[in-house]
């Protein structure tokens, strides 16, 4: 079995003076979900083209399934489900008849393989609309059941929740971890809403600007954001010199006049909450708090967020 | 309905879509230009000349051109998300319908004129004799009038072609039925009778007479050209965008809502 | 192969392109029974106005405005509908994609150039009320006709699929070529027929006229083996149509492949 279903070697792509995506060191183990992170324009759907073959890049390599793709696709691309940008369909024809289109194209031995995967992702068999007429939710599923069709092992989605609405989203995320843990899939999902990747993926990659910041397992990225207790104080300054002088912490930060965060968290707070008062400090409020995924996105990247 | 016209020109601007009829126009006297160089014991002169353009513009070229651009013009409302923004100005699709024909024909009329002088510019410069100032008084009138009969014998086509989405299917079948003129025998009456080739019909040309108009037939000609007028502006007064709703009538056949 | 070019028809379910050939096939017999009219009804002549007006005049000057139609709906349709990029990974190349465009288009062009002969002969038969014993012979050219000025046309598919603009620019370059390749035919006709200048007498844009792929279609078919000076005899005007295929065939399948990359 390969070590990586996935990676890429110095990837980078550029675009006359402009770079997509620059030295990305990719790596996506089998039977995990793998978020890319960015903000829009930071290069994941260029990346994921990339990995199909969809774009040339300008320099480095791909390897699918442990080979590389240039000049083995007709091998490699097979294995391989992908729902890129916008789901592309034919709209005079229903989606029984796209399906069967691209089965006929692939050469999909399962003689019900269109039924099958329509039924998978809660589509009508047979049904007479056209897919001109569907809804958004209805043609992100088409476009999902385009990708698993012939049952890859390998799913490369380019935000696959965009347009959906809420249950449509909880529903999607439902489904794909199925697709993972009981059939044993891999999937490579590009999204820039954060809870759904933090809710998703077991390893997460953080994009921006072209380059890849981070990547890392979902466990230690949870490990690494930051607990911490937040104080709000009559006197910032005076509770400051408090924590260095009668308790020697000097892991904290000042966030304004009153309000302080202690990172050291060996301190139990009622040593605290006694060390403040004897001094005539009251603590008005004290609560224990974590970096959300975004706090650390932001920290990160050194942006305002998501944009 | 004068600003809506104003408009439609307007809004075309740094649109090469209007460069279409003036492009046709040039086409045809150049086509009528270089079929005047044939050596088949014809002597081509400025009226014989006038009236093969004629003949090459409103047979071939206008059908076609007429269909493409009032269609491609509908279709981008579409394309652009522009036709909603127009209907809840509010203005309804006939109207805007017969603002976009308007415009049409005013821009055919101005690209007649520039026809004319195309021919005037080219033909006594490379050689054609036989401008005179009453033969160019006649081949503005012939051009202009056959142009605009032309275009008013295709307002059925127009009108019922703007209200679906494309254009090719319309194109073909303008650029069909205008080439079933250019077949037709000058003694056949079906060329009178038929509303997009009489235009062209009423004006002759003959050996020593030159180009004339022929109203032995005009009332034959009259009566095609107000049917599809009439034809005309009946489909503007029942038109309605069918883009949307084109699959409505199928889902009410099945029962469903 | 033979699946790409089953997938090209079957992507047309539901389209009004079946109607479209439909209605292109109709008109051609009726131009022939309405230049009938008024003339005379033997049966020679009735046959040759409706056939004869079909391969002499119809197909040059109409198909090849059908065939700009159809390659702008073919060509045009992946990227309309944003399909590529999953043909793409199935994998089927850009390459054999076009290849199948074209065999496709090909198809579409000489079943209507059949279903128009097919109209004619049956007009020719209705008015004449006699089945005259050239009629399979004037079917075959009408066949072979339609064939012939599909492949002349090949330039303007290379058009089309080069310019990728709008399809109202491909449907104007396809008018303008159906009237240039129309008129072009016509004029080698009428040149042909007339007093008989010989074609090395002719102004340099006249013989340049005569020498385009729709003149020499009906210089062969229509004075190949007459012995007329315009002649052109059947082998190099197969020669120049399959050299024509093969260049502009090899043009659109690059032209294509390189846009759609």
């Amino acid at each position: 079995m390969e070590e990586y279903l996935i990676e890429t070697r110095g990837l980078t792509k550029q675009y006359g003076s402009q770079t997509a995506v620059q030295d990305l060191d990719l790596r996506l183990q089998p039977g995990h979900i793998y978020g890319l992170l960015g903000r829009n324009g930071a290069g994941k759907t260029t990346t994921m083209k990339m990995l199909l073959g969809l774009t040339r890049p300008t320099r480095g390599e791909v390897f699918l399934f442990g080979q590389p793709l240039a000049g083995r696709e007709k091998a490699l691309l097979p294995r391989v489900g992908c729902l890129i940008e916008a789901p592309g369909f034919y709209p005079n024809l229903t989606a029984t008849e796209n399906l069967a289109l691209f089965a006929g194209l692939r050469g999909v031995p399962r003689r019900d393989a269109v039924a099958y995967t329509l039924q998978l992702v809660g589509l009508p068999y047979r049904d007479k609309k056209l897919c001109r007429d569907y809804s958004m939710g209805m043609k992100q599923r088409l476009g999902l059941a385009l990708a698993l069709l012939h049952d890859p092992e390998l799913l490369i989605l380019d935000e696959p929740i965009n347009g959906l609405d809420p249950i449509g989203i909880a529903e999607m995320r439902v489904f794909l971890r199925r697709l993972c843990d009981e059939q044993g899939k891999t999937i490579l999902l590009s999204s820039h809403i954060l809870s759904e990747i933090a809710q998703l993926a077991d390893d997460v990659g953080i994009l921006d600007r072209g380059r890849l910041l981070e990547q890392t397992g979902m466990a230690a990225l949870e490990a690494k954001t930051r607990r911490y207790i937040e104080l709000k104080v009559p006197d910032a300054r005076q509770a400051s010199q408090l924590l260095d002088s009668a308790l020697h912490i000097r892991d904290f930060t000042v966030l304004d006049d009153r309000t302080l965060r202690l990172y050291d968290l060996t301190l139990p707070p009622d040593r605290l909450n006694r060390v403040l008062y004897e001094n005539g400090l009251t603590i008005l409020e004290l609560h224990q708090c974590e970096d959300t995924l975004e706090d650390y996105f932001r920290q990160i990247t050194g942006g305002e967020g998501i944009g | 309905m004068g600003n809506l016209v104003w408009a439609e020109l307007k809004k075309n601007r740094r649109n090469l879509w209007l460069a279409v009829l003036p492009l046709a126009m040039a086409l045809a006297v150049a086509d009528s230009r270089y079929v005047a160089t044939a050596r088949d014991g014809v002597t081509y002169d400025w009226p014989l000349v006038v009236s093969n353009t004629i003949f090459l513009a409103a047979t071939y070229l206008l059908p076609a051109c007429l269909t493409l651009q009032l269609t491609q013009s509908m279709q981008a409302e579409r394309d652009n998300r522009t036709l909603p923004c127009l209907l809840v100005l509010p203005m309804s699709f006939r109207r805007l319908l017969a603002g976009k024909l308007l415009a049409e024909g005013i821009w055919l009329a101005a690209a007649s004129v520039l026809e004319w002088l195309i021919a005037l510019a080219v033909f006594p410069c490379t050689g054609i004799p036989g401008l005179s100032p009453a033969g160019a008084a006649t081949a503005l009138a012939a051009m202009l009038s056959a142009n605009l009969w032309t275009y008013l014998a295709l307002l059925p086509l127009l009108a019922l072609a703007a209200q679906w989405p494309g254009s090719g299917t319309a194109a073909l079948v303008a650029f069909f039925w205008g080439a079933l003129g250019g077949l037709l025998s000058n003694r056949s009456l079906f060329l009178h009778l038929n509303p997009l080739s009489a235009g062209t019909a009423l004006w002759r040309w003959e050996a020593g007479r030159g180009l004339f108009f022929d109203s032995s037939r005009l009332g034959l000609s009259l009566s095609g050209l107000a049917v599809a007028v009439a034809l005309g502006v009946l489909a503007v007064a029942a038109a309605r965008d069918r883009a949307s709703v084109r699959h409505r009538g199928k889902r009410r056949r099945h029962g469903r809502p | 192969m033979a699946r790409l070019l089953l997938c090209e028809f079957r992507k047309l379910r539901r389209t009004r392109l079946p109607l479209l050939l439909g209605v292109a096939a109709a008109f051609f017999p009726l131009f022939g029974a309405l230049s009938v009219l008024g003339g005379s009804a033997r049966p020679d002549s009735v046959y040759g106005s409706t056939l004869g007006t079909l391969t002499a005049f119809g197909l040059p000057f109409l198909l090849p405005f059908l065939t700009g139609l159809l390659a702008t709906r073919l060509f045009f349709w992946e990227s309309e509908c944003d399909t590529l990029k999953l043909l793409r990974t199935v994998p089927v190349r850009t390459g054999p994609l076009a290849v199948a465009k074209l065999g496709a288009l090909l198809l579409l062009n000489l079943a209507v150039t059949a279903l128009a002969t097919l109209g004619c002969l049956l007009a020719a038969l209705g008015i004449s009320r006699v089945l005259l014993a050239d009629a399979a012979s004037l079917c075959g050219l009408a066949l072979l006709a339609g064939l012939l000025q599909t492949l002349a046309a090949l330039p303007l598919v290379l058009l089309v699929v080069w310019v990728r603009g709008s399809s109202l620019l491909s449907l104007l370059a396809a008018l303008v070529y159906s009237i240039v390749n129309g008129f072009g035919c016509l004029q080698v006709l009428v040149q042909m027929g007339s007093a008989g200048v010989p074609p090395e007498q002719l102004p340099p844009g006249r013989q340049l006229l005569f020498c385009l792929p729709g003149a020499l279609i009906q210089r062969c078919l229509f004075a190949g083996m007459s012995g007329s000076p315009y002649a052109v005899a059947p082998a190099l005007l197969a020669a120049v149509m399959i050299g024509m295929s093969a260049l502009f065939g090899m043009g659109i399948v690059w032209a294509y492949d390189r846009w759609e990359r």
